[in-house]
């Protein structure tokens, strides 16, 4: 007949399996590739502007692409498929997506001027980082923050603001990249 | 908490194959996920390839999982997932066990010892 005391073990040895399956993380070179777009990006907003929105028009989609393709090898190699989580990632940037080529392509038939286009880019953004922070891994609200603080900035910055804020964006993923390596480290 | 003795209402209602911790833990892994492999296992329950390998069968000749044997990268790769008959027969273990630990919880309360 179990006992309480037995049947206490049995259910905590079950938590810790299942806290243990809830550390995983994002893998680190998904960051490390945003970090390399990013930089590329906004520096070339300050030295070749007529670039930009061709640029992040492909740069964005192959970004995206080459993530989901990178986060469903991680999880096989990790050994556990979750579709309605890869779901939810999925939705969540994908919107991001759309709205930022809505954008672009709002600059090209001439509704809206490019500073516009990269502070509303910027903006929306910053919110795709902070609700993903809020839904899918707390460590993406810092990089939410840091393109909210660097808006007001850019509204002052004359010269090289956006590759001031390339430079920042791409520590704060490179740093997130990191993060997410020591965490899968740590969870063996 | 004190070592005291389940009463035996609702004990019939647990299911002999998940009073294992291992086999509880492998059933209730499956349905937070869609699949996951013997090495995955191994990491979150921490055990031993002979106990992992034991109970991951006893769970698969009652039907409560499936395997999917796959080659990867040149290395054999088995994938598992629960099946209907386990998701149901979690979801009653899970309603048994409620069940228990409430009455368990009302008689400590009343200052009753379980029957």
């Amino acid at each position: 007949m179990p006992d309480t005391n037995s049947l206490h073990d049995d259910l905590q040895f079950v938590r810790s399996a299942v806290d243990r399956s809830r550390h995983s993380v994002s893998p680190a070179v998904i960051w490390y590739l945003w970090a390399a777009i990013s930089l590329v990006g906004f520096t070339l907003i300050d030295l070749r502007p007529q670039l930009v929105g061709l640029y992040w028009l492909v740069a964005a989609p192959v970004g995206f692409i080459l993530s989901i393709w990178l986060a469903s090898r991680t999880r096989a190699r990790l050994g556990e498929i979750n579709r309605a989580t890869s779901r939810r990632w999925f939705e969540h940037w994908g919107a991001l997506l759309v709205a930022v080529i809505v954008l672009i392509l709002a600059g090209a038939i001439g509704g809206l001027d490019g500073r516009t286009i990269g502070l509303g880019a910027m903006l929306l953004t910053a919110v795709a980082y902070y609700t993903a922070g809020i839904h899918l891994e707390s460590k993406l609200r810092w990089i939410g923050l840091v393109m909210i603080l660097a808006v007001p900035a850019l509204l002052f910055l004359q010269r090289w603001g956006w590759t001031a804020t390339g430079v920042v964006l791409t520590v704060a993923l490179l740093l997130t990249g990191l993060t997410s390596a020591r965490e899968a480290r740590n969870a063996g | 908490m004190p070592d005291e003795p389940l009463g035996i209402d609702g004990l019939d209602e647990l299911d002999k194959l998940l009073e294992h911790r291992v086999r509880l833990a492998i059933c209730v892994l499956l349905s937070r996920s869609d699949a996951m492999t013997f090495s995955r296992f191994k990491t979150l329950l921490e055990e031993t390839d002979g106990n992992l390998g034991a109970n991951l069968r006893r769970l698969e000749e009652a039907g409560y999982i499936s395997v999917d044997k796959r080659f990867e990268d040149r290395k054999p790769v088995s994938w598992y997932s629960l099946t209907m008959d386990g998701r149901a027969a979690l979801k009653k273990h899970v309603e048994a066990l409620e069940a228990l630990l409430a009455d368990a919880a009302m008689e400590n309360n009343q200052g009753g010892s379980p029957s």
